[in-house]
């Protein structure tokens, strides 16, 4: 599997909580991407912008229909964790996914 | 002697200029036009030192008209002459190559001498337009894009939809709308057609190459 990291826009620090969180859900969705999606290809795309950081971690592997596990509530891919810790710090985490199109966490922290 | 031609559609009001104007020892009328495409037609007969330049007009509107004469017969000066002073207006006449601008209730003690500064190609600006030019002026400049943005705007230019500029770029289409949503506020624009517009007037971003 070929794994990329990206960095748009300035660097800035963030909050030691922003940071950690996004570390987490980063390595959390790395580790599904592993486990699950039989992918090909994945990158780590980190965003700097202004007054919100977005992370998105996007597979071109198998895919899902969200809603079906999408929130985690089946377990599986502890979305629900991921979820919480971002809403906690203010901010949002989506998937976008389709059966066969890849899946796609995307996240955005507001800059403190 | 500063010979003048009066542009505006309205005969009370070019035979009120007109009238005004002849009390004055060093100005001479020599033509009125009632359209923009007649101001251009004896600006080139006539060859005026001032083209008093109303904006509204039907024919070519005025800045058009003034773009043309400032092209064409630079030794003519543009005074433009009117009721409108939106910022729109303003920048359109001052980009089309106009010397002044002036709005119609410019008394004349005011009016005669910005005639004279004109002809000698002074910039001649009332107040409120001046004021106008100046506070824009000093609004910051627009922000620069990242050049994560400008790859998102060029994309956008092609034709992409938010999930084709995802999938070639490999981020979310949730990123994708952050992007647009702080390119469109730092270019002072509310849609991605306007964005595109914008971004290529300013040379943010060149056209996409035909293949």
């Amino acid at each position: 599997m070929v794994a990329t990291a990206t960095v748009t826009g300035t660097p800035r620090l963030l909050s030691a909580d922003a940071e950690v969180t996004l570390l987490r859900v980063t390595q959390e969705a790395l580790a599904n991407v592993t486990r699950h999606a039989h992918a090909g290809r994945v990158a780590v795309t980190l965003s700097y912008m202004d007054g919100e950081t977005t992370l998105d971690v996007r597979d071109d592997g198998s895919g899902f229909a969200p809603g079906a596990d999408g929130a985690g509530a089946n377990g599986g891919l502890g979305l629900r964790g991921m979820r919480e810790r971002i809403e906690a710090l203010g901010g949002r985490l989506a998937v976008e996914s389709a059966p066969g199109k890849g899946t796609t966490i995307a996240v955005t922290v507001p800059v403190q | 002697m500063i010979r003048i031609l009066i542009a505006d559609d309205y005969p009370v009001v070019r035979d009120g200029l007109r009238g005004m104007l002849a009390g004055e020892a060093d100005f001479e009328v020599v033509g009125e036009a009632a359209s923009g495409v007649e101001a251009v037609r004896l600006t080139e007969r006539e060859r005026p030192d001032v083209v008093l330049m109303d904006l509204q007009m039907p024919e070519m509107d005025g800045a058009t008209a003034t773009a043309e004469i400032a092209a064409r017969f630079p030794e003519t000066r543009v005074l433009v002459l009117t009721t409108y002073d939106a910022d729109a207006d303003i920048l359109r006449a001052v980009e089309a190559g106009a010397t002044g601008y002036l709005l119609k209730d410019t008394p004349r003690e005011r009016l005669f001498p910005a005639i004279r500064a004109a002809a000698r190609g002074e910039t001649v600006l009332a107040p409120t337009v001046a004021t106008r030019l100046v506070s824009r002026m000093r609004r910051p400049a627009t922000e620069a894009l990242t050049s994560r943005e400008v790859e998102v705007l060029e994309l956008v230019a092609r034709g992409s939809s938010n999930a084709d500029i995802a999938a070639a770029l490999f981020i979310s289409e949730a990123t994708v709308k952050t992007h647009l949503l702080h390119t469109f506020a730092k270019l002072g624009v509310d849609d991605r057609t306007a964005a595109v517009v914008a971004a290529l007037e300013r040379g943010i971003i060149a056209l996409p190459r035909r293949r």
